[in-house]
């Protein structure tokens, strides 16, 4: 598919305000937090921070991967407790790790095409509460004792009972496979380690750098405007204002002793290299970007460009060099336009692979049909405040969290372009051009 | 009862009504015929609510009589065409009328015969309700042979009688523990509390609830049924379920634990609730008529005491509060739909509950995120409770928490309706705070002030907009207790006191306008009973002894025990302030200060006039060793403490009356009764002060300035009072 560019546009569009809320390790800090309350503390304070009125927000999109059973268009709820007016439409988008960027590509849509001229947009996940499933065995049981005719009926199925049908089946681990391919998604990590032959020392100096920039861009204060503080759900006695996951202290000795997850005989990826399942939220809002400054709106930046492909689903990890490509080719810009790269690191190795195929011209000539390489991706413009290995991916949250950061990091250092790209389970990759001008 | 007695009285009553009494009644009570159904339609004309009032009772009686001559009648149904109610109950300016002599009460009594006949129709009888069912409303549902009710919100049926001093008087102590047991039927009657439809069914008190959309055809559809069978209720029929009352002597069980837990509340000052169980227990299981009787005579005797009258006072007060918009002009309020509170303690944290609470979105800012996570947690502790009591559920606590926005920052505050400073009680502080809310927000919000003792023309002093600055004063804990007080500042805007007025009543609070002077009105009349409770510790009283007295007359909590609730430290800082503005009479115990140097702050701090272990105080004997600094300078015996705790107050209440701090005697008495919980069946303050004269007042307080201290000095305003031989109220 082409991408989306200013030739399907009438209005450009701009992002005014983002915000999310601290991302924490699932089972940490947020466990008790539900995914729509993370969303809307994120949302009641990207509304307060844009001084907007809930009712000029035309429509509400927040990107999902583990549906909460209790919220299934999880989007409208949020919108509802965070205020928004019950005449504002809400809908729910799925595109695993880019659920929250198809969100954002939602916003961009409606606004560009003159439907919509202000947009809420973003990402929630609570990893910590994705369900467990009764075995198929279990819900057979159910079924035939609910159909039972009589209790003598229900005696005789209730008897075939076994223990073993009761070990649930782990959302979460579901989730993070690929039934097309049937790989976990760490496993498809491992052949991209072993394409690209990126050895275990490499993934782990990758990883504390990750959170060797993160720890740094905490200290001097980069996530002060980025990050707000989530009052815990269950008895809102305590407060987490700190993302959970960053290690001042990790080293390549620490990183060393951990042993690979996926293959534990011969891999190289291991918790430590990989990003850790995650708790968090994300909320942006979008606005037509000539209202946005007739209005007086401080405008981060503009998205005149992205792009969604499709690749190998084993080499799901691919997916950011792919749909840049696209993106770059559709919009006539060259890797060397953009000051600043946020590449989501679910993987130390999957980033490297990535690092590796745009300076590839076997690579780019072979799967991107290019004549030349894309260029070289200079670690000084890439994720320059660390990244998911340190931060976490709350799988439907990290698509906007890439473009506010790439964002404020444009407004900070005064760049005029960024891009923000993401690989995506089952084999796609998403790449959004940001701009400044 | 016989039918041709019955028209007799009714003949006999109609004479005293004029002509267009009559005829409303009659357009106001219709009958209407849907085949075999006969329908009676409430409807008073010109009224929001149904009343029962005795011109209406007439028209009933006279209706009923001509349903019982017509034999094309097979069932009737009652049922009311106001929107919210169905009968609001009797009409009360008749019972004021009947206590002041003007009416007697035995054409009310009389009027009993109404529902009686109503009873003893031949023919089955259905009350269906929707919308508020109270007192004789809820008698007359009783007299029907079934009842239905909406599951709307708006259903509440009760017996609320005592609330008003009086007990139910149209069969209500009767019917209620026939239909429905002793205990259920004692919960009601005793508390006045009312239930909804779907409580009103579980406990037997109607037979069916069902969606309002559906009352009126269902009751149609069920009316004609019994039309065809003609079926009554049938009053034989056994309690069904489990009951004490069916275990032998259960029945004593129940009257003997009611007793007790009746009078651990009211302390015997309460006489309505105690005669409604002396009556049932007197009547329950008799026979109906003996019953009817009994209960007709305590009514009577009820409508004369001081508490009834003093009740119906108070009620008419809090009605007229309701009409109050706080200003003359006809501006109109403003609609408040986002508001803010600057701080997150104990005050401010309480405003965003309450406004939460209300369905207002509420930033709550304070300056760290520990003390906002206090204000959260503070909040989700009281919505907790409801859902323990399943008076909420969790969806709705979440709902309700996530309208409490919490922040460090002053963001968001461009675009609320409304601010609530609750910032420390610091002047130079809270001029720096309105002067950023003033550049903060745009210009048509309007900012509050919850102080308690500062200047609310001081505080806007800095403000470009003075005119949209008032006082909001709440009192603790904010989700129980339920005055403002609104205090017009030098520039405050007619619109901007009026939308205080407006939100304070939409938040459940019943506000009274104050002018702005040291201390308001409560705290200013407090200050000095809070310093006596100090100075009779010094003279060696034991604070059990202070705070037994003042319960006993009449108090929600003792002095002490309110001081250690309040913290010392804060009741210090008021009385400082006061004492800076009025001189000598306020001026403070020196102990006041000790305590507070010593830490002893109260229940916060787990010690403070008591030692406190949780909601159980202790006395203190050490403390009370230390504080007995002087000796009695009279005996202190709990009159005298009385005395001297309640003139003070009395002193002070007419000062502020004739300085104008408040408009009128009723709303020194409404601030008193829902600022302090001043004892209601007393009437208010300056009521009390009418039952005991103001001469004898001044006569003692001249009395205790001689023997005591000068601070008891009558004030001119009571001694002209005094002097006049006038009475606050008539």
């Amino acid at each position: 598919m082409k991408s989306w560019t200013a030739k399907e546009q009438k209005h450009k569009v701009a992002l005014i305000a983002g915000v999310r809320t601290p991302f924490a390790k699932a089972g940490t800090d947020l466990k008790e937090c539900s995914a729509v309350h993370l969303g809307v503390t994120a949302v009641r304070e990207v509304m307060a921070r844009s001084g907007l009125s809930p009712a000029v927000i035309d429509e509400v999109v927040f990107g999902n991967a583990g549906t909460p059973v209790d919220a299934a268009n999880i989007s409208r709820v949020i919108a509802l407790r965070a205020g928004l007016p019950q005449g504002t439409p809400a809908y729910t988008v799925h595109r695993n790790c880019a659920s929250a960027m198809e969100a954002v590509a939602q916003g961009c849509i409606k606004i560009a095409c003159g439907m919509a001229e202000t947009m809420l947009v973003g990402g929630t996940e609570s990893m910590s509460n994705m369900p467990l499933i009764y075995s198929e065995e279990m819900k057979e049981l159910f079924a035939t004792l609910n159909y039972a005719k009589n209790p003598i009926d229900k005696v005789k199925k209730a008897s075939e009972f076994r223990p073993q049908w009761l070990k649930p089946v782990v959302a979460i681990m579901e989730g993070l496979s690929d039934p097309i391919s049937g790989l976990n998604m760490g496993q498809t990590a491992e052949l991209l380690a072993r394409d690209f032959k990126i050895s275990r020392t490499e993934q782990d100096a990758f990883a504390l750098r990750s959170h060797r920039l993160t720890v740094e861009a905490k200290k001097a204060g980069r996530f002060d405007e980025e990050v707000f503080p989530v009052i815990d759900e269950s008895d809102f006695s305590s407060c987490v204002k700190d993302d959970v996951g960053p290690r001042d202290g990790q080293s390549t000795e620490a990183l060393g002793r951990l042993k690979p997850f996926f293959d534990r005989e011969n891999g190289t990826v291991t918790p430590g290299n990989a990003c850790p399942i995650t708790d968090g939220a994300v909320a942006l809002i979008l606005m037509n970007e000539a209202k946005a400054r007739a209005e007086g709106h401080k405008v981060f930046c503009t998205i005149p460009a992205f792009a969604f492909t499709g690749c190998e689903p084993k080499r799901m990890g691919m997916g950011p060099v792919v749909s840049s490509a696209r993106v770059m080719e559709d919009t006539g810009l060259a890797l060397t336009d953009f000051q600043v790269v946020e590449l989501n690191e679910a993987f130390a190795a999957q980033v490297i692979a990535n690092i590796r195929a745009f300076g590839s011209k076997s690579y780019c000539s072979e799967h991107l049909g290019k004549g030349q390489e894309l260029g070289e991706l200079n670690e000084s413009i890439l994720n320059v405040n660390g990244g998911a290995i340190a931060l976490g991916h709350p799988v439907g949250a990290t698509g906007a969290r890439l473009i506010l950061t790439a964002a404020l990091e444009m407004n900070r250092k005064n760049y005029n372009r960024g891009l923000a790209t993401l690989c995506i389970g089952g084999g796609q990759g998403a790449a959004f051009v940001l701009e400044r001008n | 009862m016989e039918t041709q007695a019955f028209r007799k009285d009714v003949e006999q009553f109609r004479g005293l009504f004029k002509e267009d009494a009559v005829e409303t009644a009659k357009n106001s009570v219709r009958f209407e015929r849907r085949g075999a159904v006969g329908v009676l339609v409430l409807d008073l004309v010109g009224e929001k609510a149904n009343k029962l009032s005795t011109p209406i009772m007439l028209r009933l009686a006279e209706v009923l009589l001509e349903i019982s001559n017509d034999t094309s009648v097979k069932a009737l149904v009652l049922i009311s065409r106001k929107p919210t109610i169905f009968i609001a109950g009797a009409d009360i300016s008749e019972i004021s009328k009947m206590t002041s002599g003007e009416m007697k009460p035995e054409v009310l009594m009389k009027l009993q015969g109404v529902h009686t006949f109503l009873e003893e129709l031949k023919i089955p009888s259905i009350a269906a309700i929707h919308g508020a069912c109270m007192g004789g409303g809820t008698e007359l549902a009783l007299s029907c042979d079934y009842r239905m009710a909406s599951d709307a919100p708006e259903t509440r049926i009760g017996l609320p009688e005592v609330m008003l001093g009086i007990i139910p008087g149209w069969g209500g102590t009767q019917r209620l523990p026939r239909l429905i047991g002793l205990e259920k039927s004692l919960d009601l009657i005793l508390s006045g509390r009312a239930v909804d439809g779907k409580s009103a069914k579980k406990m037997g008190l109607v037979d069916k609830v069902l969606p309002k959309e559906y009352l009126e055809e269902k009751a149609m559809a069920w009316a004609a049924e019994l039309a065809q069978s003609g079926k009554k209720r049938d009053k034989t029929a056994q309690l069904s379920g489990l009951s004490v009352e069916k275990i032998p002597g259960g029945k004593w069980i129940i009257f003997d634990q009611a007793k007790k837990k009746l009078l651990e509340k009211t302390k015997g000052n309460y006489p309505a609730p105690e005669k409604a169980l002396e009556v049932i227990r007197k009547t329950y299981g008799g026979k109906l008529q003996e019953g009817l009787k009994v209960e007709a005579e305590a009514f009577a005797d009820l409508l004369v005491t001081p508490q009834s009258k003093n009740l119906i006072q108070v009620f008419y007060l809090t009605e007229r509060v309701k009409k109050d918009k706080g200003v003359g002009s006809q501006v109109v309020a403003k609609t408040i739909e986002t508001t803010a509170v600057l701080g997150a303690g104990l005050m401010g944290g309480g405003i965003a509950q309450l406004f939460a609470a209300k369905g207002l979105r509420v930033r709550m800012r304070d300056i760290s995120w520990d003390a906002v996570t206090r204000g959260y947690k503070a909040a989700y502790k009281i919505f907790q409770k409801l859902v323990d009591r399943r008076k909420m559920k969790r969806s709705e606590l979440d709902n309700k928490m996530a309208l409490i926005e919490g922040t460090t920052a002053m963001t968001g505050f461009g675009s609320v309706d409304l601010v609530v400073e609750a910032v420390v009680e610091d002047l130079a502080i809270k001029q720096k705070v309105f002067a950023e809310l003033d550049s903060l927000t745009k210009p048509e919000a309007i900012l509050c002030s919850n102080t308690s003792s500062l200047s609310i023309t001081s505080i806007a002093s800095q403000c470009k907009h003075p005119q949209r600055v008032v006082g909001m004063h709440f009192f603790s804990p904010v989700d129980r207790m339920p005055l403002v007080e609104v205090i017009r500042g030098e520039k405050s805007s007619d619109e901007a006191v009026s939308t205080v007025f407006q939100l304070s009543k939409k938040v459940g609070k019943t506000p009274i306008l104050v002018k702005d002077s040291p201390g308001f009105l409560v705290n200013r009349i407090l200050g000095p009973y809070l310093n006596e409770a100090v100075y009779l510790l010094v003279e060696g009283v034991r604070p059990t002894v202070i705070d037994d007295a003042m319960v006993k007359f009449g108090m929600p909590m003792g002095p002490c025990e309110l001081l250690d609730e309040v913290g010392l430290d804060v009741a210090a800082k008021v009385s400082k302030v006061l004492f800076g503005a009025f001189g000598a009479r306020m001026k403070p115990p020196s102990l006041m200060e000790l305590v507070v140097t010593e830490k002893r702050l109260g229940k916060k701090t787990g010690k403070g006039i008591y030692e406190w272990n949780g909601k159980e105080k202790i006395e203190d004997s050490k403390l009370t060793a230390k504080i007995q600094t002087g000796k009695a300078s009279i005996e202190n015996t709990t009159e005298m403490i009385q005395k001297r705790m309640t003139y003070l107050m009395v002193n002070e209440g007419a000062r502020c009356l004739q300085e104008g701090i408040v408009r009128d005697a009723g709303e020194v008495d409404i601030g008193m009764i829902f600022g302090t919980g001043f004892a209601p069946f007393r009437g208010g303050l300056l009521r009390y002060a009418d039952s005991v004269g103001a001469s004898n007042i001044v006569a003692d307080l001249d009395v205790f300035a001689a023997k005591i201290g000068e601070r008891f000095a009558p004030s001119d305003a009571l001694k002209e009072m005094a002097a006049s031989g006038k009475k606050y109220f008539n």
